[in-house]
């Protein structure tokens, strides 16, 4: 069965709410009883149980829509099953949006008096029962009864009034969307001529500007880089990759071998598996690697939870399923939270190398350039050797050279030794 | 008599932690993991804003980044407001089906939340305090206090502030409202009053928590026990500083202000 989900009344008063987040995503199932959305009245921020259970079809009024009490503002239905045409778009476009609501209702004192206070109105038990039951502001019936009483039949006649004319709400201006990024740029001016494409920092460009600004600002960072003999990883990742391709169809590549390196000296200098805001280290007891993905318009960075527990196959087919899920934008809110280091690869870029900025509040993040044939000097003679360079930030409130030293070095020495990753 | 939990605890320094500890109660309250609770807590010079508010709406910036105040955004809905340590803030953590508030509306639960606060002000002297839906205490006709709820699963989270010495000229040169950009914001201007303009003496703090401990004893006929957070808490609170408000959008350090990236 199709059920319409329309914004409930949460108050007597209540007229109309705003859509703050849906809490489940279209095509997602739900529960009867699970929470489904929060709404935000002129009172308070509610979170609204589903009422049925189904699946989540169609959301017709988005987060920051303003909509009226019993409007349409989705379905749930079973699979499979269509749902009604055009009707819901009549509800979406009578939903008003941007225009919020006096959020705190205070007339100045005395405009108060004139409303009368629901305590003060003459009723009947019953009919304070139905109007409660069916959400109806007793302020607004008129009693019939003795001395203007109000009854039972009047709270009758009054919903049978309001379910034949649901009034449209009024029309009122949306006030221009203003956003934060845009609005601080005062220190910067941008000349103003024909021939730019212009795209306002907003979503997670606007994340992204935030965090990274936050962090060069507020974060000592300081850098180190070494450089890596791969000729024995790549030997050994060509031993493995039909190895590990048949057991889990995914071919295993140097960033799986640079996650399990580094999870493995993590474990060693566990200064470097931290969170810090300034005030306080926070050493964390789970390795968990997040691996910056690259995407057209951003960057994000999901997370391989306890990263020291996995073997390289196991790395390779969960990394694999994060970056597709990534370039895909379907993680989930806890596969990219959560993390306490950062690699990010660029080698695939024909990067030789370069320098990152520390992922907040983690405490440093790895950079990860090209393997290339180069001419190195090995027992007295020039060899010909696959080298890689890498650089890690870390932040100097939490970690001194000393330890980030130790803990490079320490990744140097597992990938030129790789058999160690084969170990955990 | 009901026993509730009563915590004294604030990070004044940091606005953002302080509204972390107080959706971090909230949430265990939730797991039914702590009694219900009253909190006292008090932030240093900062503008907290609504849940969905806009902070270029609400906040004079010019004067925040030049008085260094943060700028906060807040998880409950309702207007922009100034706290400094003039300024006491109080959480309630209930259940919506506890004995004080079952079957009420909810702005009906304001006001039995508010009574406390309000019986308070009358024991400390002042005469005319009202009560003003949706959850505001005006004195004289000028606004002392204002509250927001949350509600989720069966709990309410209710807070509020109390103007008892703060600096008003800072608070109506913050605040968009009270500017002339008052056009953009979605907060309500009020006419405003401090407790010690309505006492005409000065009064501690400490004082003022007293008082308003009786006056929430006798309102809502519970007895309070001091206690702390509990482990869950912190977690809950530290899980939700870093989620929310360490680099999320939810706060706006003066730092990012000032170099115009925010």
């Amino acid at each position: 069965m199709v059920v319409e989900i329309i914004m409930p009344k949460l108050g007597q008063t209540m007229e109309k709410g705003k859509i703050l987040r849906w809490l489940k995503k279209e095509g997602e199932r739900v529960e009867k009883g699970e929470p489904l959305l929060e709404v935000e009245t002129d009172k308070a921020v509610l979170e609204v149980e589903s009422r049925s259970s189904g699946i989540l079809k169609r959301i017709l009024a988005h987060e920051g829509e303003i909509v009226s009490v019993a409007k349409v503002i989705g379905y749930i239905a079973e699979e499979g099953e269509p749902l009604p045409q055009e009707a819901p778009q009549e509800s979406v476009a009578a939903a008003e949006t941007g225009a919020p609501t006096p959020l705190q209702a205070v007339g100045a004192p005395e405009e108060m008096g004139e409303k009368r206070l629901e305590r003060e109105i003459k009723a009947s038990p019953l009919a304070r029962k139905i109007a409660r039951e069916r959400g109806v502001d007793l302020t607004q019936v008129v009693g019939t009864g003795p001395g203007g009483r109000i009854t039972e039949k009047d709270v009758l006649d009054y919903l049978a009034k309001r379910e034949a004319a649901k009034p449209a709400p009024p029309p009122t201006s949306a006030p221009a969307a203003v956003s934060i990024v845009s609005g601080r740029e005062a220190a910067v001016v941008m000349p103003e001529f024909e021939g730019f494409q212009v795209i306002p920092i907003s979503g997670m460009r606007s994340a992204i500007a935030r965090k990274m600004t936050y962090s060069k600002t507020n974060i000592p960072h300081f850098y180190i880089s070494v450089e890596v003999d791969m000729t024995e990883a790549a030997r050994l990742r060509e031993e493995l990759i039909p190895i590990i391709e048949t057991k889990t169809g995914v071919r295993l590549s140097f960033t799986h071998m640079l996650v399990k390196a580094v999870a493995m000296a993590l474990r060693e200098y566990p200064q470097l598996n931290a969170l810090c805001d300034g005030e306080s280290i926070k050493i964390s007891k789970d390795i968990n690697i997040g691996i910056a993905v690259g995407l057209e318009d951003g960057l994000i960075v999901p997370v391989l939870r306890k990263a020291d527990s996995l073997d390289l196959a196991q790395i390779a087919s969960k990394t694999e399923s994060l970056i597709t899920k990534a370039r895909e934008k379907r993680l989930s809110e806890d596969e990219f939270t959560g993390g306490t280091f950062t690699i990010s690869n660029l080698g695939v870029f024909e990067v030789d190398s370069f320098t990152a900025i520390i992922n907040p509040p983690e405490v440093a993040i790895l950079a990860v350039g090209r393997i290339r044939d180069k001419p190195v000097v090995v027992g007295g003679e020039v060899k010909v050797r696959k080298m890689m360079n890498i650089t890690l930030s870390a932040d100097h409130r939490a970690v001194d050279g000393l330890i980030a030293a130790k803990f490079l070095g320490r990744v140097k020495e597992l990938l030129e030794k790789p058999f160690n990753l084969l170990f955990p | 008599m009901e026993a509730w939990r009563l915590l004294d605890l604030e990070i004044e320094q940091d606005a953002a932690k302080n509204l972390a500890i107080d959706e971090a109660i909230f949430q265990a309250r939730i797991e039914k993991s702590v009694p219900p609770t009253l909190r006292f807590w008090r932030n240093d010079r900062v503008v907290i804003i609504g849940r969905s508010q806009k902070v270029c709406a609400e906040v004079n910036l010019e004067i925040c980044i030049r008085e260094k105040i943060q700028v906060v955004k807040r998880f409950s809905g309702g207007g922009a407001v100034y706290h400094d340590l003039g300024n006491l803030n109080y959480t309630i953590v209930l259940d919506a089906d506890d004995r004080l508030i079952k079957g009420l509306d909810i702005s009906e639960s304001y006001r039995v939340l508010c009574s406390g606060i309000i019986r308070g002000l009358e024991i400390l002297g002042l005469s005319s305090v009202r009560f003003i839906p949706p959850g505001n205490i005006f004195v004289n006709g000028k606004k002392i206090s204002g509250s927001a709820q949350l509600r989720r699963k069966n709990v309410v989270l209710h807070h509020g502030t109390l103007l008892v010495s703060s600096d008003l000229n800072m608070l109506k040169k913050a605040l968009a409202v009270f500017n002339d950009e008052a056009d953009r914001s979605t907060s309500t201007r009020s006419p405003v009053t401090r407790l010690i303009d309505e006492l005409n003496h000065e009064v501690s703090m400490s004082e003022v928590k007293n008082t308003l401990l009786q006056g929430f004893k006798e309102e809502l006929g519970i007895r309070l026990e001091p206690g702390g957070l509990t482990e869950l808490e912190n977690e809950f609170a530290s899980r939700i500083y870093y989620a929310k408000y360490f680099f999320k959008r939810e706060t706006f350090g003066t730092a990012g202000l000032e170099s115009g990236k925010i």
